[in-house]
């Protein structure tokens, strides 16, 4: 009787005690999320890969040099007509939906990582670093989503269930949240990543991003503060001295505030404009336009743009990174640079009426191209202009500030529609990708293109 | 057989006591053989009509039942044959002919955890005997079960020996989920995913490789194919797509005895495909240049103006047109006691293929199967275990349509002796070796305890192992100089392994005029999948390809592992009141790690009822030629889970390097709310016997509904760098049919029987909604209302008479054919109908058994096979192109030079209504001849048995002529493959 008991209970025991018994081992081929959060060398590894994948310029600034007027083409491929006319559509993939995938996946990863530290089991210093670098990269990510596209969805969290059907925010809000992570990463990332290679991000990194952020919401006192806080830190320099030039986009940069570490030693963005064929024109090169604006003597001009000559035809490629294969020296995609950061104070100077401290800060990106310095005798309208010209001709195929530019001064629109007849105010915004929005019914269109 | 006999009496209804106490009486012995050919019966039993006394026969038929009064009346049954009552009378001797029956009632068959009879069952089972596979001289024994059974559907998808077998019970449930049956040999769950789609380079010729190529089809007892939810929703979240249980043969009582069975033969392809001879092929191409206004030049038309125009290669035969030999032996011992059995065996293929070179399959095989019983039968052990090799040496994949189209004068070599590369070069691609080696190991052991009377406890225990080693190797001098080629080659392996614990409780009893089963079990189940790769290149020798060390470069490397759980515990009540009314209800409870947290586990199950009316004194008294009629309908909801592993586990997998430190990437969108896919099956049946069963009659209807599907849901890059995850989706497939089949035993003399069997299914499945269709990645693929395997492409109007180019219908009126917005819906690849018919005759010692499989579907070809555009040769259809204005035909000009308006149709036709043809055809599946040495003869060569066989697979096929020569059954899909098998083999079975 005994045994028929005990058969009966084992019997139970094996059929009711089910969960534990599907219990299964992670596949070695990956790593739980789980465990990023309990040991700083996983977490570092996650953290860097969002730095990889912010590397997204390389298949963008091309496009966008186009769509504003700065670059001119030879290549009729997919695509590149509809940048050239100002006139893309919602099906575009190339430097549309592309850059708006990678944004979203830096995003994405940084929710991953900021959302999961508060439950880490990890060292508090470590904890903070990686929350700052975590929020300056989501803040610098959506930067560029509501210059691109407006109002996108704001997503602070992972958890697909809410972000799968997310609708717009709008800008105002999404600045609010870079200004809040902006000042978060700043607070965590003091006395950080201040050494060596600029290619993780620091407090002056925060800083830097939130002049601008001001700048561009005519935030003028606290631009100032910002980019003087910067400036004074001493670390970072326009050198006037020749050689400096040359060097903005090197790896060992005195001018850089932020850069994307490469393995190659040469950037992604050097590898897009490179021109060496000698037999076929560069596939983009600068437009007349551009080429006219830059002053006679201007270093830039020389240092910056590579003639070609193809079948007697001349040619000015962008030639800011000099290297498309391995080189003596390396160079790195710049994000942030301390020359953005004298415009930026000079330019908030001006608004509030300190004009000689404005044409002090411009003369400084002056004097190392090789040009005279302005005069402090301008007018306030004349110093904004000279700045303004003075960021042109500094960032042109950078960053994307001259299409930026133009849209926060009032003047795409005027500028665009003189050289694209087919341009529409309401292409000053990118289209939604339409692959989003059949995703993600909540999701509406910017205007014209529906 | 005689122990399930045992085992399964009182279920049966066959209880009678095994050893009785000492009767007083007369004791009777005999004999009981078949009536055919005298062969003996063993296990048939003979007991007592009023009594519950009986014995069973030994393997030489014989029987001893002593205690007989002089009136007793002794029956004798055994399974397959039809039951005979003696009156013994003052005899003590008795020789008993028994006559084989097809449409035998009683005879067991396995059902989920258990066996049952076609008389009790309420469930829908099919099923294949040993009987019916040994007349098959299949590699695969899968092959064995086409057009055998109604509702399932079997399609070889490629003809060399070890391809893979696809089979679909009562069609598609699933949009985006495997669809693959539960694969269950002897209890224990196999995988039927091929493990050489670890990476596409471990591609074979014959494509991917079915791991059931490793079971030995000799081997088999019987096959039964489960289907509606009465027979599969015990299976839970792995029912859906039907059971397939393998049951393997096990050893019986009595002498020792010794079996050899021995085939020799030959394949062939079915048919080569009918291209056109050199002189058609070249007006063709010369019809092309003058239809293009143009004239040709050595650069453009090398084989009108450079190669042989007398002596041509037909390129089908040359690649087809061999001839494989097979050679197949199986040597088996069988024996024991009354409380022990076993079985021992040893089997042998080898099969050369119709390709050229020396290119082959090989197979060995081992197995063995014990069972004891403890004195009072209380306990009893059963185990068995096999192991398998099987090796495809082969060369790599190819393009069978291209090259079936080289010109018919395309030399091999140049003058120089190298190989010519103008197109291809089809010697070659015979110098790049793909070889696979699988090992599968497969251990089972049943231990059973009967704790009281009715009460059993059971636990079976099961560990299966199939692993393949893959090699493929691209010689440098194999490919086309031009490209610098280096040479490179693939290694890989791949396993996968299960354990397997199933305890169970069974309780028996018979209440009143009841008789109650009532069944408990639970299931843990482990499976481990693990794989790696490597690929070299940059050798310098050629010779040293299989030498890892040789390579210059590991240009790609990678590997899998994924670990699969799974706990349920499953229940069934089963009764069965006065012979007639019946009850079956089942439950399940299953866990599976393949699901998130939240969704791990789920409830299934189905009631099955049935009612034997023919046991109604109505129905006896009025429709006497009724030998029974039963009527059974079950419905019940069963789950499909058939998805990779891990998709709830947010994870983090290798990235990219930043800083000089290895990155982590999210590696999956994680969802942790998914589920199965649920199948709510329906079906009813109607059961009839006429005329002493003779004529058995079944009608079923089912009616599947498959919803909660699982599909990569599109999620927008917004929620990460992914664009889907899994989940379930609430679109729905439903799955109707009716099915179809007939026996009947139309002469039944004592020395001539002629059976004959038929079966038939008509299938309907249709994609019933699907939310949002139009902005899915299916859009393209699937529409509401219709079939999953529709096919969607421009519709063809024929050939412009005037000009001789292919029309297509502009849906859109745009003027221009545009991809998508101009596509209709042009057909569909799943079978209308399909099915077999059987005929089986027997004179004396000679059988011959006669069977035709049929479909009716439509095909789709390659048009590139049809029409040219280029240097490339077309089938014999061709011959009915266009040639001049006013000719009316559905096959284009030629043309020769890009640009034309019939150089673009080209490309059109591809994606067209042309490319689909009516697929439909009637095959010659066996024909099997068997001679049974007499007995006289017998005795002189001290055999207990002898049978000499002739066995045809695939004789001939009937189709549509547009086909010319192509193999329509593996033909379906846009690219060609290897044709089916044609073989004849002449074999020898001995027992001593």
């Amino acid at each position: 009787m005994q045994s028929k008991i005990f058969s009966l209970i084992l019997f139970c025991c094996f059929s009711f005690s089910c969960r534990k018994m599907i219990e299964v081992s992670p596949p070695k081929m990956s790593i739980p999320t789980s465990s990023i959060f309990t040991n700083a060398k996983l977490l570092e590894s996650a953290l860097l890969n969002c730095c990889y994948t912010l590397d997204y310029e390389g298949s963008f600034l091309n496009y966008l040099g186009l769509y504003v007027d700065e670059l001119s083409t030879s290549s009729l491929s997919t695509n590149i007509p509809d940048y050239l006319n100002g006139e893309i559509n919602s099906e575009v993939v190339s430097g549309n939906y592309t850059v708006w995938k990678s944004l979203y996946s830096v995003i994405y990863q940084t929710n991953l990582i900021i959302n999961g530290l508060p439950f880490a089991d990890i060292a508090d210093s470590i904890k903070a670093g990686a929350e700052g670098e975590s929020r300056f990269l989501r803040a610098y990510c959506y930067f560029y989503l509501v210059n691109i596209w407006g109002g996108v969805p704001l997503i602070t969290t992972a958890e697909v269930d809410i972000t799968s059907h997310q609708p717009r925010n709008t800008p105002d809000e999404i600045y609010e949240q870079i200004v809040s992570d902006l000042k978060e990463a700043r607070g965590k990332l003091k006395g950080v990543n201040n050494t060596g290679e600029k290619i993780r991000a620091s407090e002056y990194a925060a800083l830097a991003m939130l002049s601008r952020v001001y700048l561009y919401n005519k935030r003028w006192g606290e631009a100032i503060t910002a980019s003087t806080e910067i400036i004074n830190s001493g670390l970072f320099t326009v050198n006037a001295s020749l050689p400096d030039i040359e060097g903005v986009f090197n790896s060992d940069s005195k001018g850089a505030i932020f850069q994307l570490w490469n393995q190659n030693g040469y950037s992604k963005i050097g590898l897009t404009f490179a021109a060496n064929s000698t037999t076929s024109p560069p596939s983009y090169y600068i437009s007349n336009d551009l080429y006219n604006s830059f002053e006679q003597n201007d270093r830039r001009r020389s240092y910056w743009l590579k003639p070609v000559i193809i079948d007697d035809s001349s040619y000015n490629a962008v030639y800011k990174y000099k290297l498309s294969t391995a080189g003596a020296f390396k160079e790195f995609s710049t994000l942030l640079r301390i020359a953005e950061q004298y415009l930026i104070r000079a330019e908030a100077r001006a608004e509030t009426g300190d004009l000689k401290g404005a044409v002090q800060d411009v003369n400084m990106v002056r004097e190392r191209a090789g040009l005279a310095p302005l005069s402090e005798s301008l007018d306030e309208e004349e110093v904004v202009d000279a700045i303004l010209h003075e960021r042109r001709i500094e960032f042109f195929c950078e960053g994307g500030h001259r299409f930026f530019d133009l849209k926060r001064i009032g003047k795409i629109n005027a500028v665009m529609k003189s050289l694209k007849p087919a341009w529409k105010a309401t292409a000053a915004l990118f289209p939604v990708p339409q692959g989003e929005i059949d995703a993600n019914p909540f999701l509406t269109q910017n205007p014209g293109y529906n | 057989m005689k122990k399930f006999t045992l085992l399964w009496a009182g279920l049966m209804g066959l209880s009678f006591t095994v050893q009785a106490q000492r009767p007083s009486g007369r004791s009777i012995s005999g004999g009981i053989y078949d009536s055919r050919n005298g062969q003996p019966l063993a296990g048939a039993t003979v007991h007592l009509l009023h009594g519950a006394r009986g014995v069973l026969t030994d393997a030489s038929g014989h029987f001893t039942l002593p205690g007989i009064s002089p009136g007793d009346t002794l029956l004798i049954s055994s399974v397959g044959y039809r039951p005979e009552k003696i009156v013994p009378g003052e005899r003590t001797m008795l020789e008993i002919r028994l006559q084989p029956a097809l449409n035998t009632l009683d005879e067991t068959v396995v059902m989920a955890y258990g066996t049952t009879t076609r008389r009790l069952n309420t469930g829908s089972i099919s099923r294949i005997t040993a009987e019916e596979i040994g007349k098959q001289p299949v590699t695969n024994v899968l092959a064995a079960l086409s057009g055998r059974m109604p509702g399932v559907f079997v399609q070889t998808t490629n003809g060399l020996p070890g391809g893979n077998i696809k089979i679909q019970v009562r069609g598609r449930g699933s949009i985006a989920a495997g669809t693959d049956p539960l694969y269950i040999i002897d209890g224990v769950p196999v995988t039927s995913t091929p493990l050489n789609s670890l990476a596409s380079n471990f591609q074979n010729i014959n494509g991917l490789v079915s791991p059931l190529n490793s079971i030995t089809p000799d081997n088999i007892e019987s096959i039964e194919i489960l289907k509606d939810a009465d027979a599969t929703a015990i299976y839970g979240s792995r029912g859906a797509n039907g059971v397939v249980l393998i049951t393997t043969k096990k050893g019986t009582s009595g002498k020792t005895e010794g079996h050899v069975n021995v085939y020799y033969g030959f394949n062939k392809s079915v048919r080569l495909p009918q291209m056109l001879g050199l002189n058609d092929y070249l007006q063709l191409r010369k019809e092309a240049y003058v239809n293009d206004n143009k004239e040709p030049s050595p650069a453009d038309a090398p084989d009108l103006l450079v190669w042989d125009q007398r002596h041509y290669t037909d390129w089908g035969r040359y690649l087809l047109g061999g001839t494989g030999r097979v050679i197949n032996t199986e040597v088996t011992l069988s024996g024991g006691s009354m409380n022990t059995h076993f079985r021992l065996g040893l089997s042998y293929r080898r099969e050369g293929t119709i390709l050229p070179g020396d290119q082959r399959y090989d197979r060995g095989s081992g197995y063995f199967n014990l069972d004891h019983s403890s004195a009072n039968k209380k306990f009893s052990v059963q185990l068995s275990s096999r192991y398998s090799s099987d090796k495809n040496n082969l060369i790599k994949s190819i393009d069978f349509a291209g090259l079936y189209g080289l010109p018919p004068n395309y030399p091999i070599y140049n003058k120089d002796g190298s190989y010519n590369w103008t197109l291809t070069n089809p010697v070659a691609w015979l110098g790049q070796e793909s070889k696979s080696k699988t090992e599968n190991f497969i251990a089972n052991g049943v231990f059973r305890y009967t704790l009281i009377k009715g009460l059993d406890l059971k636990t079976s225990i099961g560990y299966t192992k199939i692993n393949m080693d893959m090699f493929s190797s691209l010689p440098a001098s194999t490919q086309n100089p031009a490209f610098s080629p280096v040479s490179s080659a693939n290694f890989g392996n791949n396993y996968n392994e299960t354990y397997l614990v199933e305890p169970q409780i069974e309780y028996r009893r018979s209440v009143g005029k009841s008789k109650f089963s009532v069944l408990l079990g639970g299931t843990w189940q482990k499976v481990t999948t693990e794989g790696y790769y490597i690929f070299a290149t940059d050798y310098t020798n050629e010779e040293l390809l299989e030498s890892l060390a040789a390579a210059g470069t590991i240009s790609a490397k990678g590997s899998s592992y994924s670990e699969y759980k799974y706990a349920s515990m499953f229940g069934r009540i089963n009764v069965v009141n006065r012979q007639k009314y019946l009850l079956n209800m089942t439950f399940r409870r299953d866990g599976s790690s393949k699901f998130g947290p939240g969704r791990q586990f789920g409830n299934f199950g189905a009631v099955g009822v049935g009612w034997i009316f023919s046991e109604e004194p109505f129905f006896k008294n009025r429709l006497p030629f009724l030998s029974f009629g039963k009527l059974r309908g079950s419905y019940g909801i069963t789950g499909n889970d058939q998805i990779s592993n891990y998709q709830y586990l947010s994870s983090y997998k290798n990235g990219n390097v930043y800083q000089g430190i290895a990155t982590l990437r999210p590696s999956i969108l994680a969802n942790d709310a998914f589920g199965w896919e649920t199948t709510k099956k329906l079906e009813s049946a109607l059961e009839l016997n006429f005329l002493k069963d003779r004529i058995a009659l079944t009608a079923a209807y089912f009616y599947n509904r498959s919803g909660n599907q699982l599909i990569a849901y599109k999620i927008p890059y917004i929620s990460g760098p992914f664009g889907s995850y899994q989940a379930n989706f609430p679109g729905v497939v439903q799955n109707t049919g009716w099915e179809l089949s007939l026996n009947t035993e139309n002469i039944t003399g004592q020395a001539i029987t002629w059976q004959t069997s038929f079966n038939i299914t008509f299938p309907h499945n249709k994609l019933i909604s699907f939310p949002g269709l139009a902005q899915s990645s299916y859009a393209n693929t699937y529409e509401v209302g219709e079939d999953l395997s529709i096919v969607k492409g421009y519709r063809f109007l024929g050939i412009d008479a005037g000009t001789g180019v292919a029309r297509f219908q502009d849906i859109d009126k745009d003027g221009s054919l545009t991809y998508g917005l101009d596509y209709v819906v042009i057909g569909k690849t799943s079978p209308d109908i399909f099915g077999g018919l059987q005929n089986s005759l027997s004179l004396g010692s000679f059988s011959i058994d006669l069977f035709f499989q049929f479909v009716k579907q439509q095909s789709r070809i390659n048009p590139r096979l049809y029409s040219i555009a280029s240097q490339s040769n077309v089938l014999q259809y061709g011959l009915n192109r266009w040639k001049e204005p006013g000719d009316i035909t559905n096959v284009q000009k030629p043309t020769a030079t890009y640009g034309t308006p019939a150089f673009a149709a080209m490309q059109n036709l591809t994606n067209s209504s042309a490319g689909l043809i009516d697929g439909s055809y009637i095959r010659c599946k066996n024909v099997s001849l068997r001679y049974l040495i007499s007995k006289p003869l017998l005795k002189k060569l001290h055999l207990k048995q002898a049978m000499i066989y002739l066995q045809m697979q695939n004789i001939f096929t009937l189709s549509d002529p547009e086909f010319s020569g192509l193999d329509p059954e593996t033909v379906n899909g846009i690219s060609a493959s290897v044709p089916q098998m044609k073989s004849y083999v002449l074999g020898i079975q001995l027992s001593f």
